[in-house]
């Protein structure tokens, strides 16, 4: 998977709105392709932001989750310039990583 | 050996024994918390009662600090939008459950260092259901539910 994790990361007035678009096909196990073969399951187990190294959003998702996840989480309490920080962790132990500023 | 010494020597053991147990009982738990602190049991779970109990979700109360937001139909079950909020004071984490789902719970965000118990996100549904998240602030959960109306299957 060669593309990454878009964060967006704004203040809005006293907090920072993160917002996170990231590609995976989330496949829960259970869908066939058109020769009607179960496509394996592969999707994003773990998922965690940190902001200005601390932890602030510590997810488990399922299959469940749509392709390519889009989330949007509100932290009080960061600044301009502060680091966010995503990572997740899939299934099949493939492993992503970003960071970007809040500005 | 006499009597009164054995006597002290049995008891000594069932008390090593006990304090076994309790350890063994306390420090399972522990250590999955920080090797592996994602509930498999509850995500594997393939109906709603289980997956909550799984969760230790045994009561939910009502409150209207907790909202769910979402559509009341839609079209393509592989996209659905849902934002949840909680307001109640001391919520740490926030889970999503799709009731009619082959497996339920979803997902599950704990909050911390000045994270809202907020969240945006899309969830696939099998088919009409209802979509429920549970707040846990301290020891109680709260709970709140939206029924959503589903034309095409998001999960075949």
């Amino acid at each position: 998977m060669t593309e990454t994790i878009k964060i967006r990361a704004r203040m809005k007035g006293d907090h920072v709105e993160i917002r996170l678009l990231i590609p995976h096909p989330m496949e829960s196990g259970r869908r066939k392709d058109a020769g009607g073969q179960l496509i394996p399951a592969r999707f994003i187990q773990s998922l965690t932001v940190d902001v200005a190294g601390r932890r602030v959003i510590d997810a488990h998702l399922s299959g469940s989750v749509s392709r390519d996840p889009y989330f949007v989480f509100k932290v009080d309490g960061a600044q301009p310039g502060d680091a966010v920080s995503v990572r997740w962790q899939d299934n099949t132990g493939e492993v992503q990583e970003n960071q970007a500023l809040i500005v | 050996m006499n009597h009164q010494r054995r006597a002290i020597l049995q008891q000594a053991t069932r008390i090593g024994a006990l304090a076994a147990l309790v350890l063994g009982g306390l420090w399972r738990p522990v250590r999955a918390w920080a090797t592996e602190r994602r509930n498999t049991t509850a995500f594997a779970a393939s109906d709603l009662a289980t997956a909550l109990a799984a969760s230790g979700i045994t009561e939910t109360l009502e409150s209207t600090a907790l909202t769910l937001e979402g559509p009341d139909a839609a079209e393509n079950g592989a996209l659905v939008s849902f934002t949840a909020t909680s307001r109640i004071p001391g919520t740490t984490a926030l889970s999503f459950f799709v009731d009619n789902n082959p497996l339920p719970l979803s997902a599950r965000f704990e909050f911390a260092h000045g994270a809202r118990a907020e969240v945006s996100l899309y969830l696939k549904m099998d088919k009409t259901s209802i979509v429920r998240v549970i707040a846990e602030a301290g020891t109680a959960f709260y709970g709140a539910q939206k029924e959503v109306a589903v034309t095409l299957s998001g999960c075949s």
